[in-house]
């Protein structure tokens, strides 16, 4: 993000359209290093990445792993998703994966990445892309208990 | 006072996509539209394939008057923009793509390998042009004397 604040001369890129890099469903671990380096182009001032990673523990109970279930519709429900976040911030580029499969502690369950010419479009864009996944992808996790339980709930 | 209307230029191309190169044809559709009147702030640039629909979809939400996509229309396998245009095509409007295609060989024998479609969904009008700037231009010399009419007649307004 150094040159953020030198860099005036990306008007034209801000003013242009927003960019769906990537969105979809990954049944392999999320590299967060490529939604990094997929998203990033010259003309980039700033980088926000977020993580969604597997906790342990869920409503006082301790959470050992997860398993996620997507319908076959969700990786292009994504897709569409992250084309109206795109949309509504022109001159990003955005990047998103969701896990399925099953998922340890400290595991990347959803990473999304958005690039913009300065720091505000990008924190925007990027909450703005997590938040629209988060709500509207039909993805489902089972969470494994430490006390031997387990129960469905929404990805969110 | 009648509002603004909005127009999509919807860039299919992995390689733009990806950021490894820089599309040329987005810059000439929007300074186009924005002549004939059109606010395009809401342009996308997406992978070739299934992010086309998508993209198509999402921006048939925001209900533009004309969704020009650019990209895909060719014969590489992943050249999808036809057949993720065709199920969202209420009325089709082969004559345009004609009158396009006719224009583009003036130039070009590879414009009839342009598989594109053009056609109204609700009151959108979309048009799918080849990736090339030139094959680009061709078709926006076509378009330029009857965008006006296609959005008045789809907005109801007949003027005469």
């Amino acid at each position: 993000m150094g040159t953020e604040t030198g860099t005036e001369t990306g008007a034209a890129a801000e003013a242009g359209p927003g960019v769906v890099v990537f969105a979809g469903i990954s049944a392999d671990p999320i590299d967060t290093a490529a939604a990094w380096a997929a998203v990033e182009t010259a003309a980039t001032g700033a980088v926000v990445t977020f993580g969604g990673i597997v906790r342990d523990h869920d409503g006082g109970r301790g959470v050992t792993r997860l398993g996620y279930s997507a319908h076959p519709s969700a990786g292009r429900r994504m897709g569409e998703l992250a084309a109206e976040v795109a949309a509504r911030h022109p001159g990003t580029r955005l990047w998103a994966a969701h896990r399925i499969g099953e998922l340890a502690v400290g595991d990347h369950a959803l990473v999304a990445a958005a690039a913009s010419a300065h720091r505000g479009e990008a924190f925007e864009a990027c909450r703005d892309l997590v938040e629209a996944i988060k709500h509207g992808i039909p993805v489902w996790k089972e969470q494994h208990f430490s006390d031997g339980g387990s129960e469905w709930v929404g990805s969110a | 006072m009648t509002a603004r209307r909005t127009a999509s230029v919807l860039i299919a191309s992995t390689r733009a996509a990806t950021g490894a190169y820089e599309d040329q044809s987005a810059p000439v559709i929007s300074k186009w539209l924005t002549g004939h009147g059109f606010d395009t702030s809401q342009s996308l640039v997406v992978p070739d394939g299934e992010p086309v629909g998508a993209a198509l979809r999402a921006l048939l939400l925001l209900d533009p008057r004309v969704i020009i996509t650019s990209g895909g229309t060719g014969l590489s396998h992943d050249d999808l923009t036809p057949e993720m245009t065709r199920p969202l095509l209420e009325r089709k409007l082969p004559g345009v793509m004609q009158a396009i295609r006719s224009a583009g060989l003036a130039d070009t024998p590879y414009a009839a390998l342009s598989r594109g479609y053009a056609g109204t969904a609700g009151r959108t009008f979309i048009v799918n042009l080849p990736g090339s700037p030139r094959g680009v231009a061709d078709a926006l010399a076509v378009l330029d004397p009857i965008i006006g009419h296609i959005c008045d007649q789809l907005e109801g307004s007949h003027g005469h």
